[in-house]
């Protein structure tokens, strides 16, 4: 079909479809041509509809909160939000959901704690208001309520395991490790192990200093499935903690068969290849290579190989590697420090002193600005 | 305005009212070119009201054929244009970090007023927010206004909004619904709005005049008193901080540049109080109504220096030196405000 053509055929198509919704007998009719519009993803043809569903149904609650629930499934939560607010009573919970997920949380919660203390509803439903509740409390700043909501959401629905999550990954914002754990392991008696479980409760323990149990936990999810980066990022940390760089290289190379291209892979696998024992050095400059290669402006390359380098005794290359990473992040103290250790070395007192004291002045600034952020 | 009134406006917080609230953030603790929600700055005139979405109304009325009222599923279901636009206070200090750029969302405030049919009278605008007060302590307690003139109501890039960043506004920052004047000073993007009056020439009596509001946001020069508007164009140097110190390196100073007029077509920065200037990259596009983030590479040699930097916008305005001496108001601060640092 010509250009002209297909132009024609659209324009007929949209004259059509706006004779079709003026003679929409019933608000059904409506629907369909809904999601007609949402099949063409076309936004403003839906929200002309919207508006027309509105104006002639306005008091037909269910149609509204059905819109609700089909915008909602295609991530149109602005509209669907529109749809609950028509749909009023039919659509509590879900309006206060919709609410939240908007970011009007004070109006997530005023509807969501009538709905989660009203028995009459039923204990899911209830559930997804505390649940409601206590994101919105969290996303408010406070934790206490939310805490407080998080647990009613899994008394009221055990069987959830997505209250589970978000009450563990409240704790864990908050610090409360041990917490976090024992929600999780609460959530494998009752709502089963899912990968996302199981990666949180392995990288918890390793956070509440329960590394074995960590571990364990961890190779039980990457048996199941290998291809879960975060667990070996969490296996590395754990062997980090125990101070065992073996076993956090060996965690990395796992990540890099799985991932060879994960973000500063190989700066952390150098990294922690320098904290072993008798580390080699060639085959860290050769992780560091690999780096440079994917990130040619990543400082810490730089501030690695000239320690590497300086080991080696390899000082003019040092200098100049570390000069590099100075150059790309000029307000890190470590580079300079570093500057200042090798030029002490070499004899060179005046400039030591000149590196010390860019050092010193690098930490003053720091304190500074964290007393700043304060 | 007296003297009285103007140390009155610039003491703590603007005005009178329980706690109007009075936040901002250090420009170089922002990355990337858009601010994050929680970070932008607040300038309010009294405390916030109380709104919920399910009760929130927006009634448009005045000199208009057909007045009517929409609530906020109304609103969300208008047509809509999503505008990433910079909001400065209209006494932002030189350097100073009381101006944001977000990604709105919001229905064009045209289409509210075509639904109302204008009377062929209209020539102005009055915008009223929810809050209120006494904006003076020998006025009334009063809502919250603005008069703008129907012509910028009207251009496709005003818009009543109800989204920031993709989510919904902030309660500081006007929940539910808010006005967006793109490339003017924040008074006019009146927060929590409740009501639109369109008005005839002769404005007569409103809130406006009778809160006093017609005495501030005004260009005073000499005797000559003009209402602020349009931003004018204007750089900040967003790190390093005045008064730092710095190791000698090669630094990357940086911040942004914005103008109410047209977008950025270049930025430059002088270390040695004006003496030279370097052009420094655009390292964000610079849009219609939103601010660009620039950076300039520096090798900071021991010695103390004094930082500028200079806008120029593509209708040519340029940032200027220095305040103009016969400036009598507190507003529209542009000047190449210095920072000063010591390398060692």
């Amino acid at each position: 079909m010509s250009l002209t053509g297909v132009l024609r055929f659209t324009a007929l198509c949209v004259s059509a479809h706006c004779v079709l919704i003026a003679a929409c007998p019933d608000p059904a009719c409506l629907l369909t041509q809904v999601r007609v519009d949402l099949s063409r993803n076309d936004l403003d043809a839906l929200k002309s509809n919207l508006r027309e569903l509105a104006a002639r149904f306005p008091n037909d609650l269910e149609t509204h909160a059905t819109l609700a629930r089909i915008l909602a499934e295609k991530n149109l939560f602005m509209l669907a939000l529109a749809e609950a607010l028509r749909a009023g009573p039919a659509a509590t919970v879900q309006l206060a959901a919709l609410e939240n997920a908007v970011g009007a949380y004070s109006d997530a919660l005023g509807n969501a704690l009538p709905a989660e203390k009203n028995s009459q509803l039923p204990s899911e439903l209830r559930a997804s208001a505390a649940g409601v509740a206590g994101l919105s409390y969290e996303s408010l700043g406070e934790p206490e309520p939310a805490l407080e909501h998080l647990k009613t959401a899994i008394q009221l629905d055990p069987s959830r395991d997505n209250s589970y999550l978000a009450l563990a990954d409240l704790c864990e914002r908050l610090q409360k490790y041990a917490d976090a754990v024992d929600v999780l392991q609460q959530a494998r008696l009752h709502a089963g192990d899912s990968p996302a479980m199981l990666l949180s409760l392995g990288a918890d323990l390793i956070r509440a200093e329960k590394y074995s149990d960590g571990i364990q936990i961890l190779h039980t999810l990457l048996q199941r499935d290998p291809k879960v980066e975060q667990a070996y990022i969490s296996l590395a940390d754990a062997a980090r903690r125990m101070g065992n760089p073996d076993q956090e290289v060996e965690a990395l190379e796992g990540l890099a068969r799985c991932n060879p291209r994960y973000p500063m892979l190989h700066v952390l696998i150098a990294r922690a290849m320098l904290n072993k024992e008798h580390p080699s050095y060639p085959a860290i400059l050769r992780e560091l290579a690999l780096a440079e290669r994917s990130t040619p402006a990543d400082p810490d390359v730089f501030f690695l190989r000239g320690k590497v380098l300086a080991a080696l005794g390899r000082q003019q290359e040092a200098i100049s590697a570390l000069r590099r990473s100075i150059e790309l992040r000029p307000m890190e103290p470590g580079p300079y420090y570093q500057l200042a250790k090798l030029y002490q070395k070499l004899g060179k007192a005046g400039m030591a002193r000149e590196q010390f004291e860019r050092v010193k002045i690098l930490e003053t600034a720091g304190s500074f600005s964290e007393k700043m952020n304060k | 305005m007296t003297r009285r009134e103007l140390l009155w406006l610039t003491g703590a917080g603007l005005l009178s009212g329980a706690d109007p609230q009075n936040l901002s953030y250090p420009l170089r603790s922002l990355q990337g070119a858009v601010t994050p929600s929680e970070m932008f700055f607040v300038r309010d005139h009294f405390q916030p009201p109380e709104l919920s979405l399910g009760t929130w109304k927006l009634r448009v009325e005045g000199r208009v054929q057909h007045p009517y009222e929409l609530n906020f599923s109304d609103l969300v279901e208008l047509p809509s244009r999503k505008m990433e636009a910079f909001l400065e206070c209209a006494g932002n200090a030189a350097n100073g970090s009381a101006i944001s750029n977000g990604v709105w969302e919001g229905a064009p405030i045209s289409v509210l007023l075509e639904t109302a049919r204008p009377t062929p009278a209209a020539a102005f605008v009055l915008l009223e927010g929810a809050d209120r007060g006494a904006l003076f302590p020998d006025r009334p307690t009063l809502p919250y206004t603005q008069i703008v003139p129907i012509e910028k109501c009207l251009d496709p890039s005003s818009l009543v909004v109800y989204k920031l960043n993709g989510l919904a506004l902030p309660k500081k920052n006007g929940f539910p619904a808010r006005a967006l004047f793109a490339g003017w000073y924040g008074m006019d993007w009146v927060k929590w709005l409740q009501r639109i009056v369109v008005l005839g020439r002769d404005v007569g009596q409103t809130a406006f005049e009778q809160s006093g509001m017609n005495r501030v946001y005004n260009r005073v020069v000499q005797n000559e008193i003009t209402r602020v508007a349009a931003v004018r164009v204007k750089s900040a140097i967003a790190w390093p901080a005045n008064e730092a110190h710095l190791p000698a390196a090669r630094h990357l100073l940086w911040g942004f540049a914005w103008s109410g007029s047209a977008p950025i077509r270049q930025v430059e920065v002088t270390t040695d109080g004006g003496k030279q200037w370097m052009p420094a990259d655009l390292s964000s596009r610079p849009g219609q109504y939103a601010w660009t983030r620039w950076s300039c590479a520096w090798d900071a040699k021991p010695g103390e220096y004094m930082l500028m930097s200079r806008a120029i916008d593509q209708s040519g305005a340029q940032q200027p030196l220095q305040r103009d001496p016969r400036r009598k108001d507190t507003y529209e601060l542009n000047w190449c405000a210095p920072v000063h640092c010591l390398v060692r």
